[in-house]
């Protein structure tokens, strides 16, 4: 009488399952109320998910009844406490989980998270727990919206659908779809092996054969595994704790939960005492012979003797020809070996326990670990022992290769979670892990039942403004601001970090009889090259582990400030790794190295002495390897000096070159700042100011230079705001290419990026870029109109965007020419083949700069290479 | 000598305060926190998402609802941080809750502070006679404005009142540590105030791009602060959130530009419509001025 049309109907119960046909019939069944019931709300579930919980409960005699009397195993009175547990404190665990629809939102991130049924979920059933496995993993997928099909033991068959039966009931009267949970009628591997193909996911619970078939059967599965609890008692237990709880765990329901101990390891010192307590309780030690007889009872040809299953004690002796007394709790056998010849090494699923004696606790310990390889990996595994005891509590759950350990509980009631310890999941399914060839290692629960899915909306990352705490600036300010360092701050020893030319030329002294006025103790060093190199770094970090200041003045030019921010960072951490610190990163804020914190020993002025690197605000600082010549450019906030110091008086006498070299890199910088994916409103007004001061003071400053203070001073702070742009948005591939222009050709930083700019300005200003930059904030290319807009702050414009640029190029160009920059960079006099022979590893090196990130246009190597060669030749 | 001055940290994007708070925890390992705010902001469930980061860090916190301009309250507030002594205080909601907790840390960590002599009469922050030696570590000032007070958020100024008379102090003690300016946060924008709210950031950028302390500096942080106001405000009056986290940037740029030019005790209430704002440089920002002042 199969079902052949697709009505759902309500006549479950009168079609027995027996067959392929019947189940086929079933599983449509099922499948269609499954389909219904995953579009209900997490009202209508709750309110079904509860009502089913009442049901079970209040029919907990019962069916307890119903499975003792059906298997002939087990105990009534405790089969009661299981479904009672089954069903109050599975209700009570999951009541408030949300399980239906959006059950996580974060408007902050963007993200959604929404619960969906993961289907039909196969539920093999076992004989020992017939009513509280069907009653937890009925209730579980009913909270969860899935179907369930139940395939019961052929020994309890009648118990646990009288179970799914009931819970079925009580869910269609609150709402539940009919037919949201299923059954096999007639158990056979045939019926059991077909719901396991066809499940979405399967429910395993039962010995290591039943998981291995269902893991084969190509279905996701949550299994079980064999317990082989051993339980260890130190020296420091409490005995009668100990025994106590081992005795209530191992004759709950005859020994059937798979968590309950099979064996139980003694310290010899307690031995007697522990023995005496267990006597005392109603054990009974088995002699030699009495033991000899029930090992080849409860193992017959290597495998555990059904008839033995959740009998209790007597029953047990009797089968052996062992006489014991009527009331006896636990058979114990005193065995040696724990190797599986031992019948008394395996699980017996009955209240019959080995007791083996440890001499220390690390033998009890080899003891407990064979154990558990001989047949419990991944399930559970006990200690009873003072809890003060860490040190062996640590090896112990070190060498236990088991997913529960329970510590002073007893296992059964343990293991099950939420009885003994309230923070481990209630559950009537434990995973074992890879250990017992699970892919749960926890106990299984709601969100093992459930498919989460993901809404991630668009979200930027945080962006930030940072600057040195002071910046000070106009002509003269210098010693206004040094005064800080005794009237405020009460400094005493400076170290002031120098180029041997500023030095000899008398820059330093303003700064020293500034701190002599202030009675601050100082020294100089002034072993700094253009290119500040490690070893110069060292040295003069050295020099101030000698000298212990608590503020270090840079006063130079990029070299100088960032050979200072350098000694600063190795003064205050000797231990830093500098090649750590110097790893490329993506993000600044997820860089895998932490640099450490800066400031704990000494202040950190810094004093630009030309229009400029920018250095003074920024976390940046580039050092050479003088051995291979390799420059590491680092970049953190903690190198950002606490105080900058503009003022234009120490910017005077900067000679034309480098007027003209640094003037052209602050304007690049401000460039390479706006345009960067990273540019901010905050960025952006700094940037725009630095950019059009450039082009209306830097070809005075360059031609008349101390003649034009306030053009010196102009162009002071052009620099500055320039840098600090850049220090919060970073640059570009100009300056990645300038980098390594100015490493393999010796062209100086500012005339390099003056070089390459106009080149890179068309390249970026692409509308149709091969490869955009990656960054949230940085939509869709539109550089061309940032470009344009620099352009319109500057006083340029065109009739559209694209002369806009070429006009403002134009100007580029006209300023560069002003200032004696020449047009290529062949005329810098780099050959032809000098330069064609590094190019290939200029362009990779270029490539790879920490500056290339920021680039709007993310740049291949090609087109790196054919911005180089223009700039070369010039066209 | 002149000079810029900000926040150590200025955090902005919307969403980032969890991600800004963070660093309470990994930078700064703080462990009490002290967070300042209004009645009305607190009991509308406004700092909720405060709180619930706090805890996710496991950061302890207290909550001062009483936040005021009025000296007393002041006052009151200092003695409550004095009995928590948190290592970190919180300051979120709009300007007067700002200023006021900026105020109430000054106490905290300077007790004998005569709050009145700290009030500014001219305009150099450098020529008072007050100055406050560095103790020992203090406790990390964090401020999560609303959009009124984003000004606040990045100014080392405070206005009190004693009374009936309201006074401006200005300390760069007074400076937060970090400053947050997260639009998407409960209670951030009220549609009501936000007229209010950005003709007053609006018109300190203005005050402060003609002040005589005026700089490079400080006029590219107005003329910024002022565009994105200007750019914005027609579709953040109507209720278009899309441009809130824009004028939340915007007032705070304003703010920066500000808090470095200085202000007299005048300009402490002064509204857009009051201000001349015929030499704005930019025409195109003149025009749009032009129509938020109308």
């Amino acid at each position: 009488m199969a079902n052949t049309d697709n009505k759902v109907e309500v006549q479950s119960a009168e079609v027995l399952v027996q067959d392929l046909d019947s189940f086929n019939a079933k599983l449509a069944q099922v499948r269609e109320a499954q389909r219904v019931f995953a579009t209900y709300s997490q009202e209508q579930v709750d309110k079904i998910f509860k009502a089913a919980s009442i049901a079970a409960n209040k029919a907990r005699i019962p069916l307890a009844k119903m499975a003792v009397e059906e298997t002939g195993m087990g105990v009534v009175e405790d089969k009661i406490i299981k479904n009672h547990y089954a069903s109050e404190y599975i209700y009570n665990k999951y009541k408030d989980t949300k399980t239906c629809g959006v059950i996580e939102y974060d408007p902050s991130f963007g993200i959604k998270r929404i619960a969906e049924p993961i289907g039909i979920i196969g539920a093999v059933i076992p004989t020992t727990n017939p009513t509280s496995t069907a009653i937890f993993k009925a209730l579980v997928c009913l909270k969860t919206r899935n179907g369930i099909i139940i395939s019961p033991h052929p020994r309890a068959k009648k118990s646990t659908i009288a179970a799914a039966k009931l819970v079925l009931e009580a869910a269609v009267a609150a709402g539940a779809p009919e037919n949201i949970i299923g059954w096999i009628d007639v158990p056979s591997l045939e019926l059991t092996n077909e719901l396991m193909r066809n499940s979405d996911t399967i429910l395993a619970t039962g010995g290591p054969g039943m998981v291995k078939a269902a893991y084969s059967s190509g279905k996701p599965a949550l299994g079980v595994g064999a317990g082989n609890t051993p339980v260890i008692i130190d020296s420091t237990a409490d005995i009668r704790i100990a025994v106590n709880s081992i005795i209530h765990s191992k004759t709950f329901d005859n020994g059937m939960i798979c968590a309950s101990e099979q064996s139980v390891t003694v310290l010899s010192d307690i031995y007697d005492e522990v023995r005496k307590e267990f006597a005392a309780r109603g054990c009974y030690f088995l002699n030699e012979e009495e033991l000899e007889k029930v090992r080849k009872t409860i193992i017959i040809n290597g495998a555990l003797n059904a008839k033995i299953v959740g009998q209790k004690a007597h029953t047990i002796a009797a089968l052996a020809g062992v006489e014991v007394p009527e009331n006896t709790k636990i058979l114990i056998g005193e065995v040696e070996s724990v190797d599986i010849s031992e019948e008394f090494a395996h699980e017996k699923l009955s209240p019959v326990l080995a007791m083996y004696k440890a001499e220390t606790f690390d033998e009890a310990l080899e003891k407990a670990a064979q154990l558990v390889a001989d047949g419990g990996y991944g399930h559970t595994s006990s200690l009873f022992i003072h809890p003060a005891q860490t040190e062996k509590i640590e090896k112990h759950y070190n060498a236990m290769k088991t997913c529960r350990i329970l510590i002073n509980t007893p296992s059964s009631h343990g293991g099950i979670g939420d009885l003994y310890n309230f923070a481990l999941t209630p559950s009537l399914t434990l995973g074992c892990g890879s250990w017992g060839g699970n892919s749960v290692s926890e106990n299984v629960g709601v969100k093992h039942l459930l498919n989460i899915k993901q809404v991630a909306e668009r979200r930027e990352n945080m962006l930030w403004f940072r600057a040195p705490e002071k910046v000070y600036f106009k002509k003269g300010c210098m010693p206004v601001a040094l005064d800080e360092l005794g009237s405020v701050m009460g400094k005493k020893k400076a170290f002031i970090v120098t180029d041997s030319f500023l030095y000899k030329n008398g820059y330093v002294k303003p700064i020293e009889d500034k701190l002599d006025e202030l009675g601050i103790q100082h020294t100089a060093f002034y072993n700094v090259q253009p290119d500040p190199t490690l070893a110069s770094a060292l040295e003069g970090a050295e020099a101030m582990r000698l000298f212990e200041p608590d503020v270090i003045i840079a006063l130079g030019g990029g070299s100088a400030m960032d050979a200072g921010k350098i000694m600063w960072v190795l003064y205050e951490h000797p231990e830093a790794d500098f090649m750590d610190m110097a790893m490329r990163f993506m993000d600044i804020r997820k860089r895998i190295y932490t640099f450490p914190k800066m400031g704990e020993k000494a202040y950190f002025i810094a004093i630009p002495t030309s229009s400029g690197t920018g250095s003074e605000v920024t976390p940046f600082a580039v050092i050479t390897d003088e051995k291979t010549s390799i420059k590491y450019p680092l970049a953190d906030y903690e190198l950002l000096p606490n105080m900058a110091i503009i003022d234009a008086d120490n910017m005077m006498n900067q000679p034309k070159g480098l007027t003209s070299a640094s003037g052209i890199d602050a304007l690049t910088h401000a460039l390479e700042a706006y345009a960067s994916i990273m540019a901010t409103p905050y960025t952006d007004g700094l940037a725009l100011q630095a950019m059009k001061t450039v082009f209306e003071y830097l070809p005075s400053a360059y031609e008349n230079g101390a003649n034009d203070p306030v053009a010196r001073e102009k162009m002071a702070n052009a620099s500055t705001m320039a840098g600090m742009a850049f220090a919060n948005a970073f640059l570009g591939v100009c300056h990645s290419m300038a980098h390594k222009l100015g490493a393999y050709h010796h062209i100086p930083h500012g005339i390099a990026n003056a070089l390459l700019i106009s080149h890179v300005l068309r390249y970026n200003a692409e509308p149709v870029p091969p490869k955009m930059g990656t960054f949230s904030q940085y939509a869709y290319p539109h550089t061309l109109e940032r470009y344009c807009e620099c352009a319109e702050f500057c006083g340029v414009k065109g009739k559209d965007n694209n002369e806009t640029l070429e006009l403002f190029i134009d100007k580029i160009e006209d300023l560069k020419e002003r200032c004696g920059v020449k047009k290529t960079i062949a005329e810098y006099g780099v050959t032809e083949e000098a330069f064609l022979s590094s190019l290939d590893e200029m362009v990779e090196n270029a490539f790879d700069d920490q500056c290339t990130g920021a680039n709007p246009r993310y740049p291949l190597f090609s087109e790196i290479k054919e911005m180089y060669l223009k700039a070369y030749y010039g066209k | 000598m002149f000079w810029i001055r900000t926040p150590e940290k200025t955090y902005f994007k919307a969403g980032c305060m969890q991600i800004a708070l963070s660093e309470l925890k990994d930078v700064y390992g703080c462990k009490k926190a002290f967070i300042v705010t209004s009645q009305k902001r607190y009991s509308k469930g406004h700092i909720n998402v405060i709180e619930e980061c706090l805890r996710g860090l496991s950061v302890q916190y207290i909550c001062f609802t009483d936040a005021g301009r009025d000296i007393e309250k002041i006052r009151q507030g200092a003695k409550e941080m004095k009995l928590f002594e948190p290592d970190v205080i919180i300051a979120a909601g709009c300007g007067c809750v700002i200023d006021s907790a900026k105020a109430m840390r000054l106490l905290y960590e300077y007790p004998e502070t005569d709050l009145k002599a700290l009030s500014v009469s001219n305009n150099d922050i450098r020529n008072r006679d007050m100055t406050f030696p560095r103790l020992g570590s203090r406790p990390v000032f964090a401020a999560i404005p609303a959009l009124s007070g984003c000004t606040s958020a990045v100014s080392p100024y405070s206005v009190i009142k004693d009374g009936e008379s309201s006074m401006l102090i200005a300390d760069y003690q007074l400076m937060p540590d970090l400053a947050i300016a997260d639009s998407i946060l409960p209670g951030g924008i009220c549609p009501g105030k936000l007229r209010e709210a950005l003709s007053s950031a609006a018109a300190k950028a203005v005050l402060s791009y003609k002040s005589e302390a005026a700089t490079d500096y400080t006029r590219g942080f107005a003329l910024k602060g002022l565009e994105g106001i200007t750019g914005n405000y027609e579709k953040a009056a109507a209720g278009d959130s899309s441009v809130y986290e824009a004028v939340f940037e915007a007032a705070t740029l304003c703010g920066i530009s500000f808090a470095n030019t200085g202000y007299t005790d005048k300009e402490l209430s002064c509204v857009i419509s009051e201000i001349d704002i015929s030499d704005i440089p930019v025409p195109s920002l003149k025009e749009r001025l032009s129509m938020l002042v109308g």
